[in-house]
Protein backbone atom coordinates (compact mmCIF):
# COMPACT_ATOMS: atom_id res chain seq x y z
CA UNK A 1 0.00 0.00 0.00
CA UNK A 2 1.37 3.54 -1.10
CA UNK A 3 1.40 5.93 1.45
CA UNK A 4 0.08 8.55 -1.10
CA UNK A 5 -2.98 6.73 -1.19
CA UNK A 6 -3.36 5.26 2.42
CA UNK A 7 -6.98 5.00 2.64
CA UNK A 8 -6.66 6.48 6.30
CA UNK A 9 -5.48 9.36 4.66
CA UNK A 10 -8.73 10.29 3.20
CA UNK A 11 -11.49 8.76 5.83
CA UNK A 12 -9.79 10.47 8.77
CA UNK A 13 -10.76 14.08 7.80
CA UNK A 14 -10.43 15.58 11.30
CA UNK A 15 -7.62 16.18 13.75
CA UNK A 16 -7.27 15.01 17.16
CA UNK A 17 -3.93 16.10 19.34
CA UNK A 18 -4.88 13.54 21.77
CA UNK A 19 -5.50 10.73 18.96
CA UNK A 20 -2.38 11.31 16.49
CA UNK A 21 -3.03 10.07 13.12
CA UNK A 22 -0.89 10.91 9.93
CA UNK A 23 -2.14 13.85 9.53
CA UNK A 24 -1.37 15.31 13.13
CA UNK A 25 2.28 15.92 15.26
CA UNK A 26 2.97 17.33 18.27
CA UNK A 27 6.39 18.97 19.23
CA UNK A 28 7.52 19.00 22.64
CA UNK A 29 10.17 19.99 24.19
CA UNK A 30 11.28 18.26 28.03
CA UNK A 31 13.31 21.14 28.76
CA UNK A 32 15.58 19.63 31.50
CA UNK A 33 18.26 17.18 30.90
CA UNK A 34 17.60 13.08 32.04
CA UNK A 35 15.97 9.65 31.06
CA UNK A 36 12.43 9.72 30.01
CA UNK A 37 10.41 6.78 30.08
CA UNK A 38 7.51 6.90 27.22
CA UNK A 39 4.14 4.61 26.29
CA UNK A 40 2.77 4.65 22.98
CA UNK A 41 -0.77 4.39 24.00
CA UNK A 42 -4.25 3.99 22.25
CA UNK A 43 -7.30 4.68 24.04
CA UNK A 44 -6.68 3.15 27.58
CA UNK A 45 -4.08 0.21 25.46
CA UNK A 46 0.00 0.40 26.40
CA UNK A 47 1.18 -0.44 22.85
CA UNK A 48 4.48 0.16 22.96
CA UNK A 49 7.61 2.02 25.47
CA UNK A 50 9.96 3.89 24.28
CA UNK A 51 13.61 6.28 26.14
CA UNK A 52 14.31 9.33 25.55
CA UNK A 53 17.92 10.46 26.67
CA UNK A 54 17.50 14.63 26.98
CA UNK A 55 21.71 15.28 26.96
CA UNK A 56 23.73 18.62 26.86
CA UNK A 57 25.95 16.81 24.59
CA UNK A 58 23.79 15.82 22.17
CA UNK A 59 23.40 18.31 19.35
CA UNK A 60 20.66 16.85 17.98
CA UNK A 61 17.23 19.68 17.50
CA UNK A 62 14.79 16.90 16.35
CA UNK A 63 14.33 13.24 17.76
CA UNK A 64 11.18 12.24 15.23
CA UNK A 65 9.45 9.37 17.23
CA UNK A 66 6.73 7.37 15.10
CA UNK A 67 4.29 5.88 17.07
CA UNK A 68 3.12 4.36 14.02
CA UNK A 69 6.57 2.45 13.79
CA UNK A 70 6.68 1.55 18.04
CA UNK A 71 3.44 0.28 18.08
CA UNK A 72 3.78 -2.22 15.09
CA UNK A 73 4.73 -5.36 16.50
CA UNK A 74 6.49 -5.99 13.06
CA UNK A 75 9.54 -2.81 13.66
CA UNK A 76 10.72 -3.83 16.63
CA UNK A 77 13.44 -1.22 16.30
CA UNK A 78 10.92 1.83 15.95
CA UNK A 79 13.11 3.41 13.41
CA UNK A 80 15.74 4.05 16.16
CA UNK A 81 18.53 2.75 18.26
CA UNK A 82 17.16 -0.46 20.45
CA UNK A 83 17.96 -0.46 24.15
CA UNK A 84 17.71 -2.84 26.26
CA UNK A 85 14.12 -2.67 27.14
CA UNK A 86 12.98 -0.36 24.00
CA UNK A 87 13.92 1.70 21.57
CA UNK A 88 15.60 5.19 22.67
CA UNK A 89 15.79 8.37 21.29
CA UNK A 90 18.41 11.18 22.25
CA UNK A 91 17.75 14.98 21.80
CA UNK A 92 19.58 18.17 23.29
CA UNK A 93 17.27 19.86 26.36
CA UNK A 94 16.56 22.90 23.88
CA UNK A 95 15.03 20.81 21.26
CA UNK A 96 12.12 18.85 20.63
CA UNK A 97 10.56 15.42 20.61
CA UNK A 98 8.57 15.51 17.28
CA UNK A 99 5.49 12.67 17.91
CA UNK A 100 4.17 11.34 14.40
CA UNK A 101 2.65 8.77 12.79
CA UNK A 102 3.77 7.24 9.34
CA UNK A 103 1.05 4.95 8.43
CA UNK A 104 -2.05 3.15 9.38
CA UNK A 105 -5.06 4.27 11.87
CA UNK A 106 -3.29 6.04 14.27
CA UNK A 107 -5.10 7.60 17.32
CA UNK A 108 -2.11 7.16 19.48
CA UNK A 109 -1.68 9.44 22.25
CA UNK A 110 1.88 9.61 24.57
CA UNK A 111 2.87 9.50 28.29
CA UNK A 112 6.53 10.19 29.12
CA UNK A 113 7.84 10.79 32.81
CA UNK A 114 11.52 10.75 34.24
CA UNK A 115 12.65 7.67 34.13
CA UNK A 116 13.60 7.37 37.95
CA UNK A 117 10.20 7.25 38.61
CA UNK A 118 9.90 10.05 40.91
CA UNK A 119 6.13 10.11 41.73
CA UNK A 120 6.80 14.32 42.77
CA UNK A 121 7.47 15.19 39.18
CA UNK A 122 4.42 14.93 37.12
CA UNK A 123 4.35 12.81 33.67
CA UNK A 124 4.13 14.56 30.46
CA UNK A 125 0.43 13.19 28.74
CA UNK A 126 0.01 14.26 25.03
CA UNK A 127 -3.62 14.50 25.59
CA UNK A 128 -3.33 17.20 27.77
CA UNK A 129 -0.81 19.59 25.69
CA UNK A 130 1.17 22.22 27.95
CA UNK A 131 2.11 25.53 27.22
CA UNK A 132 5.57 25.76 24.55
CA UNK A 133 3.69 22.41 22.93
CA UNK A 134 2.92 22.52 19.15
CA UNK A 135 -0.05 20.53 17.85
CA UNK A 136 0.83 20.55 13.80
CA UNK A 137 -1.63 19.15 11.18
CA UNK A 138 -3.10 19.41 7.74
CA UNK A 139 -6.72 19.08 6.89
CA UNK A 140 -6.83 17.76 3.42
CA UNK A 141 -10.73 16.95 2.59
CA UNK A 142 -11.46 20.61 1.31
CA UNK A 143 -15.03 22.23 3.92
CA UNK A 144 -15.75 23.77 6.84
CA UNK A 145 -14.53 23.22 9.89
CA UNK A 146 -15.21 23.52 13.75
CA UNK A 147 -11.47 24.43 16.13
CA UNK A 148 -11.95 23.59 19.82
CA UNK A 149 -10.17 23.28 22.77
CA UNK A 150 -11.41 20.90 24.89
CA UNK A 151 -9.76 21.88 28.23
CA UNK A 152 -10.87 25.89 27.87
CA UNK A 153 -14.06 25.25 25.34
CA UNK A 154 -12.70 28.05 23.27
CA UNK A 155 -13.56 27.30 19.56
CA UNK A 156 -12.72 28.60 16.00
CA UNK A 157 -13.85 27.94 12.47
CA UNK A 158 -11.54 26.85 9.45
CA UNK A 159 -11.84 26.50 6.01
CA UNK A 160 -10.18 24.77 3.33
CA UNK A 161 -10.15 25.81 0.03
CA UNK A 162 -11.11 23.10 -3.09
CA UNK A 163 -8.17 22.14 -4.80
CA UNK A 164 -7.74 24.27 -8.72
CA UNK A 165 -5.51 22.88 -11.34
CA UNK A 166 -3.95 25.84 -12.35
CA UNK A 167 -1.48 26.99 -15.07
CA UNK A 168 1.29 26.31 -12.95
CA UNK A 169 1.87 23.21 -10.25
CA UNK A 170 0.57 24.17 -7.01
CA UNK A 171 2.29 24.23 -4.02
CA UNK A 172 0.35 25.36 -0.70
CA UNK A 173 1.98 28.40 1.31
CA UNK A 174 3.71 28.11 4.45
CA UNK A 175 1.67 26.68 7.41
CA UNK A 176 -0.68 28.95 8.95
CA UNK A 177 0.12 30.02 13.09
CA UNK A 178 -2.97 29.33 15.69
CA UNK A 179 -2.63 30.83 18.91
CA UNK A 180 -4.62 28.10 21.09
CA UNK A 181 -4.88 27.93 24.71
CA UNK A 182 -7.68 29.74 26.58
CA UNK A 183 -8.54 31.31 23.54
CA UNK A 184 -7.81 30.46 19.51
CA UNK A 185 -6.78 32.91 17.30
CA UNK A 186 -7.17 33.82 15.20
CA UNK A 187 -11.26 32.56 15.13
CA UNK A 188 -11.14 32.59 11.68
CA UNK A 189 -9.04 30.75 9.35
CA UNK A 190 -8.86 30.33 5.96
CA UNK A 191 -7.01 27.69 4.44
CA UNK A 192 -5.35 26.52 0.73
CA UNK A 193 -5.42 22.72 -0.32
CA UNK A 194 -3.01 20.88 2.30
CA UNK A 195 -1.23 24.40 4.28
CA UNK A 196 -0.13 23.01 7.37
CA UNK A 197 -2.36 24.64 10.46
CA UNK A 198 0.39 25.22 13.63
CA UNK A 199 -1.20 25.42 17.30
CA UNK A 200 1.07 27.42 19.32
CA UNK A 201 -0.48 26.06 22.87
CA UNK A 202 0.08 28.50 25.68
CA UNK A 203 -2.18 26.77 28.33
CA UNK A 204 -3.42 23.34 28.60
CA UNK A 205 -4.93 22.08 25.61
CA UNK A 206 -6.44 18.95 23.99
CA UNK A 207 -7.47 20.42 20.14
CA UNK A 208 -10.31 18.55 18.51
CA UNK A 209 -11.21 19.56 14.60
CA UNK A 210 -14.43 18.48 12.99
CA UNK A 211 -15.55 18.72 9.77
CA UNK A 212 -19.13 20.57 9.59
CA UNK A 213 -19.41 21.17 6.34
CA UNK A 214 -17.53 19.25 3.35
CA UNK A 215 -16.61 21.30 -0.19
CA UNK A 216 -17.02 18.48 -3.02
CA UNK A 217 -15.87 21.59 -5.21
CA UNK A 218 -17.43 22.69 -8.52
CA UNK A 219 -20.34 20.55 -9.76
CA UNK A 220 -19.01 18.60 -13.11
CA UNK A 221 -20.05 20.40 -16.28
CA UNK A 222 -23.45 19.37 -17.37
CA UNK A 223 -23.30 16.57 -20.63
CA UNK B 1 53.51 -11.67 -60.39
CA UNK B 2 51.06 -13.90 -58.00
CA UNK B 3 50.45 -17.64 -58.48
CA UNK B 4 46.29 -17.03 -58.05
CA UNK B 5 44.14 -14.09 -59.82
CA UNK B 6 40.00 -14.22 -58.38
CA UNK B 7 38.06 -11.33 -59.46
CA UNK B 8 33.75 -10.26 -58.81
CA UNK B 9 32.74 -7.58 -60.66
CA UNK B 10 31.25 -4.48 -58.52
CA UNK B 11 27.51 -6.35 -59.17
CA UNK B 12 29.12 -9.51 -57.54
CA UNK B 13 30.53 -7.32 -54.60
CA UNK B 14 27.21 -6.09 -53.91
CA UNK B 15 25.26 -9.15 -53.73
CA UNK B 16 28.09 -10.57 -50.84
CA UNK B 17 27.89 -7.00 -49.38
CA UNK B 18 24.16 -7.30 -49.12
CA UNK B 19 24.09 -11.07 -47.57
CA UNK B 20 26.27 -9.66 -45.11
CA UNK B 21 23.90 -6.31 -44.54
CA UNK B 22 21.10 -8.57 -43.86
CA UNK B 23 22.40 -10.89 -41.45
CA UNK B 24 23.58 -7.40 -39.37
CA UNK B 25 21.27 -7.32 -36.03
CA UNK B 26 22.12 -5.44 -33.11
CA UNK B 27 20.39 -5.39 -29.65
CA UNK B 28 21.23 -3.77 -25.96
CA UNK B 29 19.19 -2.25 -23.26
CA UNK B 30 20.67 -0.32 -20.58
CA UNK B 31 19.49 2.07 -17.33
CA UNK B 32 20.72 4.81 -15.59
CA UNK B 33 19.71 7.29 -12.42
CA UNK B 34 20.58 10.79 -13.21
CA UNK B 35 19.17 11.92 -9.75
CA UNK B 36 15.66 13.83 -10.10
CA UNK B 37 15.22 11.05 -12.81
CA UNK B 38 15.93 7.27 -14.12
CA UNK B 39 15.72 6.27 -17.42
CA UNK B 40 16.23 2.77 -19.54
CA UNK B 41 16.17 1.97 -23.00
CA UNK B 42 15.58 -1.70 -24.85
CA UNK B 43 16.48 -1.53 -28.43
CA UNK B 44 17.07 -4.04 -31.88
CA UNK B 45 17.84 -2.95 -35.10
CA UNK B 46 18.61 -4.07 -38.72
CA UNK B 47 20.33 -2.55 -41.64
CA UNK B 48 18.56 -2.39 -44.77
CA UNK B 49 19.70 -0.42 -48.52
CA UNK B 50 22.67 1.51 -49.07
CA UNK B 51 24.37 2.20 -51.84
CA UNK B 52 27.64 0.61 -52.54
CA UNK B 53 30.69 2.28 -54.45
CA UNK B 54 34.00 0.76 -55.30
CA UNK B 55 36.86 3.47 -55.51
CA UNK B 56 40.12 2.97 -58.06
CA UNK B 57 41.74 4.83 -54.69
CA UNK B 58 41.12 0.98 -52.82
CA UNK B 59 38.25 2.15 -51.05
CA UNK B 60 34.51 1.46 -50.42
CA UNK B 61 31.83 3.91 -49.88
CA UNK B 62 28.86 3.30 -48.40
CA UNK B 63 26.26 5.94 -48.48
CA UNK B 64 22.43 5.29 -47.64
CA UNK B 65 22.52 2.45 -45.52
CA UNK B 66 19.62 2.28 -43.08
CA UNK B 67 19.29 1.76 -39.22
CA UNK B 68 15.64 0.30 -38.93
CA UNK B 69 15.00 0.43 -34.87
CA UNK B 70 12.93 -2.89 -35.14
CA UNK B 71 12.73 -2.05 -31.46
CA UNK B 72 13.26 1.33 -29.57
CA UNK B 73 11.82 1.56 -26.41
CA UNK B 74 12.47 4.53 -23.99
CA UNK B 75 11.24 4.96 -20.33
CA UNK B 76 12.00 7.94 -18.26
CA UNK B 77 10.52 6.95 -14.25
CA UNK B 78 10.60 9.88 -11.94
CA UNK B 79 8.87 10.86 -8.47
CA UNK B 80 5.78 12.58 -8.23
CA UNK B 81 5.38 15.88 -5.92
CA UNK B 82 4.45 14.88 -2.23
CA UNK B 83 0.60 15.31 -1.48
CA UNK B 84 1.09 16.85 1.81
CA UNK B 85 4.00 18.40 1.34
CA UNK B 86 6.59 18.79 4.42
CA UNK B 87 6.26 22.49 6.30
CA UNK B 88 8.18 24.22 9.18
CA UNK B 89 6.88 23.84 12.44
CA UNK B 90 9.62 25.07 14.28
CA UNK B 91 12.05 27.86 12.24
CA UNK B 92 15.57 28.59 13.28
CA UNK B 93 17.10 32.21 14.17
CA UNK B 94 18.71 31.52 10.54
CA UNK B 95 16.02 31.43 8.28
CA UNK B 96 15.86 27.99 8.07
CA UNK B 97 13.61 25.20 10.20
CA UNK B 98 14.47 23.26 12.61
CA UNK B 99 11.64 21.21 13.06
CA UNK B 100 9.51 19.94 9.82
CA UNK B 101 6.51 18.17 9.27
CA UNK B 102 6.98 15.28 7.73
CA UNK B 103 6.16 15.14 3.85
CA UNK B 104 3.45 12.43 2.93
CA UNK B 105 3.83 10.75 -0.50
CA UNK B 106 5.79 11.18 -3.38
CA UNK B 107 5.14 8.15 -5.73
CA UNK B 108 7.16 7.14 -8.15
CA UNK B 109 5.89 6.66 -11.50
CA UNK B 110 7.62 5.58 -15.25
CA UNK B 111 6.12 6.87 -18.51
CA UNK B 112 7.22 4.27 -21.22
CA UNK B 113 7.72 5.69 -24.71
CA UNK B 114 7.99 3.53 -28.19
CA UNK B 115 9.39 4.49 -31.25
CA UNK B 116 9.75 1.35 -32.69
CA UNK B 117 10.26 1.54 -36.34
CA UNK B 118 11.79 4.69 -36.85
CA UNK B 119 14.61 4.55 -39.29
CA UNK B 120 18.48 6.62 -39.12
CA UNK B 121 20.66 6.77 -41.62
CA UNK B 122 24.41 5.62 -41.70
CA UNK B 123 25.40 8.48 -43.71
CA UNK B 124 29.01 7.73 -44.00
CA UNK B 125 30.65 4.54 -44.00
CA UNK B 126 34.12 4.10 -46.01
CA UNK B 127 36.17 0.99 -45.82
CA UNK B 128 39.13 -0.81 -47.17
CA UNK B 129 39.49 -4.63 -47.70
CA UNK B 130 41.48 -6.38 -44.94
CA UNK B 131 42.54 -10.60 -45.22
CA UNK B 132 43.00 -12.37 -41.86
CA UNK B 133 44.29 -16.35 -41.89
CA UNK B 134 42.38 -17.90 -39.19
CA UNK B 135 42.96 -21.15 -37.37
CA UNK B 136 40.41 -22.65 -36.01
CA UNK B 137 40.48 -23.41 -32.27
CA UNK B 138 38.47 -26.58 -32.53
CA UNK B 139 41.55 -27.72 -34.78
CA UNK B 140 43.41 -30.45 -33.05
CA UNK B 141 47.28 -29.85 -32.94
CA UNK B 142 47.90 -33.59 -34.13
CA UNK B 143 45.58 -33.19 -37.00
CA UNK B 144 46.77 -32.85 -40.87
CA UNK B 145 44.87 -30.53 -43.71
CA UNK B 146 43.05 -33.70 -44.63
CA UNK B 147 41.50 -34.39 -41.08
CA UNK B 148 40.85 -30.90 -40.23
CA UNK B 149 38.38 -30.27 -43.55
CA UNK B 150 36.70 -33.99 -42.60
CA UNK B 151 36.13 -32.61 -39.15
CA UNK B 152 34.84 -29.51 -40.44
CA UNK B 153 37.90 -27.00 -38.99
CA UNK B 154 39.63 -26.25 -42.00
CA UNK B 155 42.46 -22.90 -42.11
CA UNK B 156 40.63 -20.10 -43.39
CA UNK B 157 42.00 -17.21 -45.51
CA UNK B 158 38.94 -14.17 -44.54
CA UNK B 159 38.37 -10.96 -46.25
CA UNK B 160 36.87 -8.43 -44.75
CA UNK B 161 35.34 -5.26 -44.96
CA UNK B 162 36.88 -2.56 -42.33
CA UNK B 163 35.52 0.56 -42.18
CA UNK B 164 37.76 3.25 -41.69
CA UNK B 165 34.78 5.36 -40.18
CA UNK B 166 31.26 4.63 -39.34
CA UNK B 167 28.77 8.06 -39.23
CA UNK B 168 25.46 7.25 -38.07
CA UNK B 169 22.99 10.65 -37.88
CA UNK B 170 21.41 11.56 -34.58
CA UNK B 171 18.32 9.41 -34.07
CA UNK B 172 15.45 11.06 -35.58
CA UNK B 173 12.76 11.11 -32.93
CA UNK B 174 9.56 12.36 -34.15
CA UNK B 175 8.24 15.70 -32.99
CA UNK B 176 4.90 14.00 -31.45
CA UNK B 177 7.50 13.10 -28.72
CA UNK B 178 6.35 15.90 -26.66
CA UNK B 179 2.25 14.49 -26.90
CA UNK B 180 3.55 11.12 -26.37
CA UNK B 181 5.39 11.85 -23.03
CA UNK B 182 2.30 13.52 -21.87
CA UNK B 183 0.33 11.03 -22.46
CA UNK B 184 2.52 8.25 -21.25
CA UNK B 185 2.92 10.39 -18.30
CA UNK B 186 -1.16 10.94 -17.73
CA UNK B 187 -1.84 7.35 -17.71
CA UNK B 188 0.47 6.45 -15.42
CA UNK B 189 -0.16 9.04 -12.86
CA UNK B 190 -4.36 7.58 -13.57
CA UNK B 191 -2.68 4.02 -13.39
CA UNK B 192 -1.51 5.36 -9.74
CA UNK B 193 -4.48 6.56 -8.12
CA UNK B 194 -6.95 3.46 -7.19
CA UNK B 195 -10.14 3.83 -8.00
CA UNK B 196 -12.01 4.27 -4.92
CA UNK B 197 -10.12 7.71 -4.10
CA UNK B 198 -12.45 10.41 -4.13
CA UNK B 199 -12.99 13.55 -6.72
CA UNK B 200 -11.33 15.93 -4.06
CA UNK B 201 -7.89 13.58 -3.61
CA UNK B 202 -7.56 13.38 -7.44
CA UNK B 203 -8.31 16.87 -7.95
CA UNK B 204 -4.90 17.40 -5.49
CA UNK B 205 -2.93 15.44 -6.88
CA UNK B 206 -3.60 16.98 -10.55
CA UNK B 207 -3.21 20.32 -9.15
CA UNK B 208 0.31 19.81 -7.32
CA UNK B 209 1.19 18.02 -10.64
CA UNK B 210 0.45 20.86 -12.82
CA UNK B 211 0.10 21.33 -16.63
CA UNK B 212 2.22 17.95 -17.27
CA UNK B 213 4.37 18.97 -19.90
CA UNK B 214 5.39 22.00 -17.56
CA UNK B 215 6.48 19.29 -14.66
CA UNK B 216 8.15 16.95 -16.56
CA UNK B 217 10.34 19.00 -18.28
CA UNK B 218 11.17 21.14 -15.20
CA UNK B 219 11.82 17.65 -13.32
CA UNK B 220 13.71 16.40 -15.77
CA UNK B 221 15.93 19.56 -16.89
CA UNK B 222 15.09 20.00 -20.90
CA UNK B 223 16.41 22.65 -22.49
CA UNK B 224 14.96 22.76 -25.86
CA UNK B 225 12.45 20.22 -27.68
CA UNK B 226 11.53 16.93 -25.55
CA UNK B 227 12.33 15.00 -28.97
CA UNK B 228 15.53 16.66 -29.29
CA UNK B 229 16.54 15.89 -26.02
CA UNK B 230 15.08 12.07 -25.83
CA UNK B 231 17.47 11.96 -29.27
CA UNK B 232 20.24 13.27 -27.05
CA UNK B 233 19.72 10.75 -24.06
CA UNK B 234 19.81 7.86 -26.26
CA UNK B 235 22.95 8.84 -28.17
CA UNK B 236 25.05 10.96 -26.34
CA UNK B 237 24.18 10.02 -22.84
CA UNK B 238 23.56 6.02 -22.77
CA UNK B 239 26.10 6.46 -26.03
CA UNK B 240 24.09 4.23 -27.85
CA UNK B 241 24.97 5.79 -31.75
CA UNK B 242 28.93 4.86 -30.42
CA UNK B 243 27.62 1.71 -29.30
CA UNK B 244 26.26 1.12 -32.71
CA UNK B 245 28.69 2.67 -34.51
CA UNK B 246 31.13 0.20 -33.26
CA UNK B 247 28.54 -2.59 -33.47
CA UNK B 248 29.07 -1.90 -36.86
CA UNK B 249 32.49 -1.67 -37.71
CA UNK B 250 33.27 -4.65 -35.47
CA UNK B 251 31.07 -7.24 -37.27
CA UNK B 252 32.12 -5.94 -40.86
CA UNK B 253 35.74 -5.85 -39.54
CA UNK B 254 36.06 -8.76 -37.88
CA UNK B 255 33.66 -10.81 -36.94
CA UNK B 256 31.60 -11.81 -40.40
CA UNK B 257 33.89 -11.93 -43.17
CA UNK B 258 32.71 -10.91 -47.28
CA UNK B 259 34.48 -14.36 -48.39
CA UNK B 260 36.81 -16.65 -47.20
CA UNK B 261 39.48 -19.65 -48.80
CA UNK B 262 39.73 -22.83 -46.91
CA UNK B 263 43.65 -23.28 -46.77
CA UNK B 264 44.53 -25.51 -47.85
CA UNK B 265 42.43 -24.98 -51.04
CA UNK B 266 40.57 -27.69 -52.33
CA UNK B 267 40.94 -28.63 -56.60
CA UNK B 268 39.41 -31.79 -56.46
CA UNK B 269 37.58 -33.56 -54.44
CA UNK B 270 38.40 -37.28 -53.24
CA UNK B 271 37.06 -40.18 -55.59
CA UNK B 272 37.87 -43.36 -56.61
CA UNK B 273 39.89 -44.03 -53.70
CA UNK B 274 42.13 -40.91 -54.16
CA UNK B 275 42.62 -38.61 -51.61
CA UNK B 276 41.16 -34.91 -52.85
CA UNK B 277 43.94 -33.02 -54.02
CA UNK B 278 44.74 -29.10 -52.06
CA UNK B 279 47.14 -26.56 -52.95
CA UNK B 280 48.26 -24.22 -49.78
CA UNK B 281 47.45 -20.68 -50.41
CA UNK B 282 50.00 -17.93 -49.23
CA UNK B 283 50.27 -14.23 -49.10
CA UNK B 284 46.23 -13.54 -50.00
CA UNK B 285 46.04 -9.72 -50.81
CA UNK B 286 42.91 -8.44 -51.51
CA UNK B 287 41.84 -4.92 -53.04
CA UNK B 288 39.30 -3.17 -55.03
CA UNK B 289 39.11 -0.71 -57.68
CA UNK B 290 36.19 0.76 -59.26
CA UNK B 291 35.04 -1.98 -61.65
CA UNK B 292 35.61 -5.32 -59.63
CA UNK B 293 37.35 -6.56 -56.34
CA UNK B 294 40.73 -8.70 -57.37
CA UNK B 295 42.09 -11.48 -54.68
CA UNK B 296 45.11 -12.41 -55.56
CA UNK B 297 47.44 -15.03 -53.50
CA UNK B 298 50.30 -17.31 -54.05
CA UNK B 299 50.95 -21.39 -54.14
CA UNK B 300 52.56 -22.18 -51.06
CA UNK B 301 55.05 -25.18 -50.82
Amino acid sequence: MSTTFDPYLFSQVGLDSGALTMLGAIVHSFGEAGEYRGTVRRDQDAMATFYVTVDKACAVADAKIDLAKLASPANEDGGCCRAENGPRFVVHPKGYAVFHVSGGPGGYAVNVRRADENPELKAYDSRVLQSGDIFAGVLMRPGRYTIRNELSDADAEVTVAYPVVGKVAYKPPPPQDVKCGETIAPRRIELQPVQGLNFRVDAPARIRIELLEPDDGPAPAAG
Amino acid sequence: MSDITIAASANGFHKLFNELRDDFHFSKSDSASFGPFSASYAVAVHLQGGNLALNDDNTIDVTDLEIVWDTLEVQVCFTLPELVPSFCIVPDPWNGCLVGFPGIGGESICAPLDFSGLVSEITDLKATLITNYYVDPARQPGWSDLDAEVNGHPNQWRLFIDPVWVHIDPIDIPATAGNLLENAVKDAINALIPSWVPGWVKDLVWAAVGPILDFVVGLLGIVGTIEDWLSNLLGSTFDLLGALETAIADYFASENPIDLFEDPFPVLQASGGLIPVKIPIRNLTATVNSKEMVVVADVGA
